[in-house]
């Protein structure tokens, strides 16, 4: 007899954010809840679960809503601090 | 685009944030939902767009987060606006440019002509001005299709008309109609005699009977080609003769010029007159007279064009020349110059199509009159149609 599935998918079951790059040009938080630094090299991101860290160079807030955040430019390294 | 210019027109400011939780200040903005764009960091803190009614709103939020605001420009129409409060002309000068502009756009101010070839441009202007088309008329008046009916009747030379008003240029195009060909028509009964004395050089005949031959000296009037042929039954028949017939003619030609003449000699200074045209309307624009006899006018119409447009203004231009009568002594070169001019314009349209062959010239003085004595041998056609009657 076959099995149906029934756990959810990671990112809704511990309620984490949903990070999506492009290349090291762009990326898009999803489920972040404040800017905590905002800064040319440095931009921290606080979400429910964690705080993602983004370094890089010429970083800027391309777009804000309450539930997502879109930074842009050189992005050399992403940091997740728990 | 759309989104600069909608903003262009609320109008926004760009504001330094500095202070000490700058980013506590991003999430109070997002939490109040308040529009902000183009947010820069810039040293310890950041820059930021935000609509003016905003602005007045977020001073409790920046005491909040304990962040200091400067504004550092502002932006938009209502800026201009105020600035331009005290100005009221500039206000009122917009206002009737375009008043102006909704006027000026109710008239043609230029009629643009295509596809003419063999009938004239003024006689086309003068049938298009009978039909209540020319610049200056008001757009609403003219009838594009009653016009194009006109102008059909008008000028039997066309086939086809389309007349179109855009903006304020009326735009005609024109086809005519094809030209039919020549028809053959002659089949009279006629001879070909000599126009002129000279020795036949060169005979080409297509009808009738030949009487001469190449190197025949012939005389005015004489028969060279007759009319009369007989056919194979050695019966007579009337043929239209048909044949060209080139000889060497020998031509002199005399032009004499007086030693003292008396010419109109242009005067340094000239005057000038203008009428400033607007659509209709003729305005003096410049005035000068000059009492003199002797005159030439000049007209000019110096149209102003931008951007390969006319614009319904112009210059009507009238510039008059004045003369003076002096007696003058030609001088020998002088006078073989001006005689040799003369020489030279009845080589080219005068003497007829003939090619020359030889040419003399010689120049004298005679009698208070230069004379320049010209003997020409010319080849060319001496064949003329002559109608005969025959009478059966």
């Amino acid at each position: 007899m076959r099995r149906i599935r029934t756990e959810l998918p990671v990112e809704f079951s511990y309620n984490l954010p949903v990070v999506e790059l492009t290349g090291n040009r762009r990326a898009y938080i999803e489920g972040s809840t404040g800017v905590l630094k905002y800064e040319k090299d440095v931009v921290r991101i606080n979400t429910s679960s964690l705080v993602i860290s983004l370094c890089g160079r010429g970083l800027r807030l391309k777009c804000i809503s309450p539930t997502g955040v879109v930074v842009e430019g050189f992005i050399s390294n992403v940091e997740f601090i728990e | 685009m759309l989104l600069l210019f909608l903003r262009f027109i609320r109008g926004f400011v760009i504001v330094d944030v500095k202070g000490r939780f700058p980013e506590r200040f991003i999430n109070l903005l997002n939490r109040r939902r308040i529009t902000y764009w183009d947010m820069l960091p810039r040293g310890e803190g950041y820059t930021a767009r935000l609509f003016v009614r905003d602005y007045l709103r977020i001073r409790p939020l920046a005491k909040k987060a304990e962040v200091r605001l400067k504004l550092s420009e502002r932006r938009g129409l209502p800026f201009i606006i105020r600035r331009y409060k005290i100005r009221r002309g500039i206000a009122v000068g917009a206002v009737l440019a375009v008043a102006v502009m909704a006027f000026l756009s109710q008239f043609i101010w230029e009629v643009n002509i295509d596809g003419i070839k063999r009938i004239s441009q003024s006689s086309l202007n003068q049938a298009l001005y009978e039909c209540g088309l020319y610049p200056g008329v008001f757009k609403a008046a003219v009838d594009t299709d009653a016009v194009e009916r006109r102008l059909m009747l008008e000028l039997p030379e066309i086939r086809w008309v389309s007349v179109n008003a855009l903006n304020n240029i009326a735009q005609i195009q024109i086809k005519e109609k094809a030209q039919p060909p020549k028809q053959k028509t002659a089949s009279y009964p006629c001879n070909i005699k000599a126009e002129r004395d000279g020795i036949v050089t060169k005979t080409v005949v297509y009808s009738g009977s030949k009487l001469i031959e190449k190197g025949s000296a012939v005389k005015k009037d004489q028969l060279l080609v007759s009319a009369v042929v007989e056919n194979s039954e050695d019966k007579l028949s009337y043929v239209h003769s048909s044949a060209d017939i080139f000889a060497d003619i020998f031509l002199s030609k005399n032009i004499k010029l007086k030693k003292n003449q008396t010419a109109l000699i242009p005067k340094e200074n000239y005057s000038e007159k203008s009428n400033l045209s607007f659509l209709r309307l003729n305005l003096p624009f410049k005035l000068s007279s000059s009492a003199t006899e002797l005159y030439a006018d000049n007209f000019y119409d110096l149209n102003l064009c931008i951007n390969n447009v006319n614009l319904p203004v112009s210059e009507k231009l009238c510039r008059r020349f004045c003369f003076e009568k002096q007696s003058l002594c030609l001088k020998p070169k002088d006078a073989e110059r001006i005689l040799n001019k003369k020489l030279a314009l009845y080589e080219c349209f005068a003497q007829g199509r003939g090619r020359i062959k030889s040419r003399t010239v010689r120049t004298l003085e005679k009698n208070g009159e230069y004379i320049i004595k010209a003997v020409y041998t010319i080849n060319k056609n001496i064949a003329v149609k002559q109608r005969i009657r025959v009478e059966q």
